[in-house]
């Protein structure tokens, strides 16, 4: 299978990535890194399929190599850092709340 | 001062104990280290000297305990992917450029309770996605042994740092490698524990079932003190285990290997590995056999696959993992239009190229259509490794591998991703399996003069097997010294 530039855009807007941020300023450069990227990703992705020659019939997929199921902790509310702590990182921030662009 | 940054962190924290020298000078000798090697080196992205002569001049008013703490007065550098309270942590991103957490990560606290002195943040490929040093948004770290060589990666800084002298020892984290190959290339000893031996709380995530946090040193029996030190359980993180922790510096005294039985993965010795790698691992194995241990052949069969499961795996957790960083609450911001054209935006600026190459890998292997082929495959490849690893350590009591197929290279030599990812081929498998690992110096490549590094793999939990193992071969193998001429001219080395 082979990787397009058309996946690759598909793939970004999945996790909100703009590929293509200086492509008003230089659209031909613009094409030319999607254009090498969609290589790259279409290589790896073309090396990744040598999994097809493992038979994994019955085999059960292991996503955590944890022994023990993680212990549950107590149900209890803690205050841990206070609102000018969690703010102070904020790149706008108005009164105690985070200011983000618009929604709608 | 050259004198002071020479010994071992074991000797300086013994002679911090007794007062045969004082925390202020141990860390002016030190930092007098860094200001002459960082310009050829750059191992730092944050040298933290006000707070850290702060923190000397704090441990000396108060003195050191009865008994000690471990670490007393000792400084140490910790890879700038570990949160730490007031100092600024950049995974080596621009997004995270200005970040300064309110909170130190729980290996951190672990450090600074034992009386140890965060004196610098080292330098890592972005968000530990690498096996270089070469993809950080604030330039690549050189090998102490060759600066015009790469230190491997992704800890790079906290190898080359503890190798250049700059500090006695520093933390790493250790997803595919990042701990014990940057060890092997710069020629020091990094243990990355089992999964879930120290806690990730305050560990800026790549993988999050494999990212594994651990210690760097010049010793066996230094990387046994740090890891004493980090070990344990921690409610905070839901994948701490509470299994019990050994007196691993007791285990760095072990002399001699009779009744140990090591074995070599076929898979690990066979193709591509470069000649003068094969010949310092293959004397190492010797040496091994000439302490008295019983060496043999073991395979897994399904360990070739690893590269490909792991890059599927990895990438779709760090898919999810890098989706928090919006710029919105903390980090980079771009404003443009709406919120979602504002994450794009923040995501696109703030991301190296090798972070947006593995979000995508990632996300394209979550994507509907892809899910089952890709990363229910890989998942499944990777429980076969883990069974093999199982199998293999129940009839040995660990195994023997290099940690890289060849000496560190040139920065740029290697022609696509594909090719560097697969120059992770033998430091993934563990990390796959969820097991310990220590990589240790076996002695200088005899083309090119460079570091050449062993892997002792153990069972879970067996840490202080392996330091064992890795002790008593640290006796019996050729030293490497101490790189010379990192200094800058007008400094006396």
């Amino acid at each position: 299978m082979s990787v397009t530039k058309e996946q690759v855009l598909a793939t970004a807007a999945l996790c909100r990535l703009d590929l293509r941020p200086d492509a008003a300023e230089d659209p031909a450069e613009a094409d030319r890194r999607l254009e090498r990227l969609a290589a790259q990703l279409d290589a790896v992705i073309g090396y990744m399929d040598i999994l097809n020659q493992v038979d994994t019939e019955n085999v059960e997929p292991l996503y955590s190599t944890l022994r023990d199921p993680a212990p549950p902790r107590a149900d209890l509310t803690e205050k841990k850092r206070t609102a000018a702590e969690i703010l102070a990182n904020a790149p706008e921030r108005r009164e105690n709340f985070f200011v983000v662009p618009p929604v709608i | 001062m050259a004198s002071v940054r020479m010994h071992t962190l074991t000797e300086i924290r013994d002679n911090l104990a007794k007062g045969g020298i004082r925390p202020s000078e141990v860390l002016e000798s030190c930092l007098a280290r860094i200001a002459q090697t960082e310009p050829r080196i750059h191992a730092c992205i944050t040298v933290c000297a006000e707070e850290a002569k702060e923190r000397a001049a704090a441990l000396e008013a108060e003195g050191p305990s009865d008994p000690p703490k471990a670490l007393w007065g000792v400084p140490l550098a910790v890879k700038d992917v570990l949160c730490t309270k007031g100092i600024r942590t950049t995974a080596a991103s621009r997004i995270l450029g200005n970040f300064v957490p309110p909170y130190d990560a729980f290996a951190v606290e672990r450090l600074k309770s034992a009386g140890a002195i965060i004196m610098a943040k080292t330098n890592l490929d972005e968000f530990a996605m690498g096996s270089s040093t070469e993809f950080s948004a604030f330039g690549r770290t050189a090998n102490p042994w060759d600066t015009s060589r790469v230190p491997g990666g992704s800890s790079g800084g906290s190898a080359a740092s503890v190798v250049a002298g700059q500090c006695f020892g520093a933390l790493g984290t250790d997803t595919g490698g990042s701990i014990r190959q940057p060890a092997g290339l710069c020629g020091c000893v990094g243990i990355k524990p089992t999964y879930g031996r120290v806690s990730r709380y305050g560990a800026i995530a790549y993988g999050s079932s494999f990212d594994q946090i651990g210690p760097l040193a010049r010793t066996v029996r230094d990387c046994a003190l740090l890891l004493s030190v980090i070990a344990g359980y921690d409610p905070r993180d839901a994948t701490s285990c509470d299994a019990p922790v050994s007196d691993y510096t007791a285990a760095a005294s072990r002399v001699g290997l009779h009744g140990v039985t090591l074995g070599l993965p076929v898979e690990y010795w066979s193709e591509g590995l470069s000649g003068e790698t094969e010949k310092v691992c293959r004397a190492a194995v010797e040496t091994a056999a000439g302490l008295g241990a019983e060496i043999r052949e073991v395979s897994l069969p399904t360990l070739p696959y690893g590269i490909a499961a792991y890059y599927i795996l990895a990438t779709a957790e760090a898919s999810t993992n890098l989706a928090r960083y919006d710029g919105m609450r903390f980090g980079l911001r771009v404003p443009r239009g709406d919120l979602a054209e504002s994450y794009a935006a923040s995501r696109a600026k703030g991301f190296g190229e090798e972070v947006q190459r593995r979000i995508l890998l990632g996300t394209y292997a979550l994507s509907s259509g892809y899910y089952d082929a890709y990363y229910t495959k890989a998942a499944k490849v990777r429980r076969l490794i883990a069974e093999e690893f199982a199998k293999a350590l129940e009839r040995c009591d660990a195994l023997l591998a290099p940690v890289s197929p060849v000496v560190a290279w040139k920065p740029g030599s290697l022609p696509d991703p594909l090719s560097l990812y697969k120059m992770d081929i033998l430091t993934i498998g563990l990390n796959l399996a969820g097991l310990p690992g220590l990589s240790l110096p076996a002695g200088p490549g005899g083309e090119s003069g460079m570091p050449v590094g062993l892997q002792i793999f153990g069972r879970a939990f067996d840490e202080a097997g392996i330091i064992g193992i890795a002790s008593a071969l640290e006796a019996a193998l050729p030293a490497l010294g101490a790189p010379e001429g990192i200094g800058d001219a007008g400094f006396n080395e």
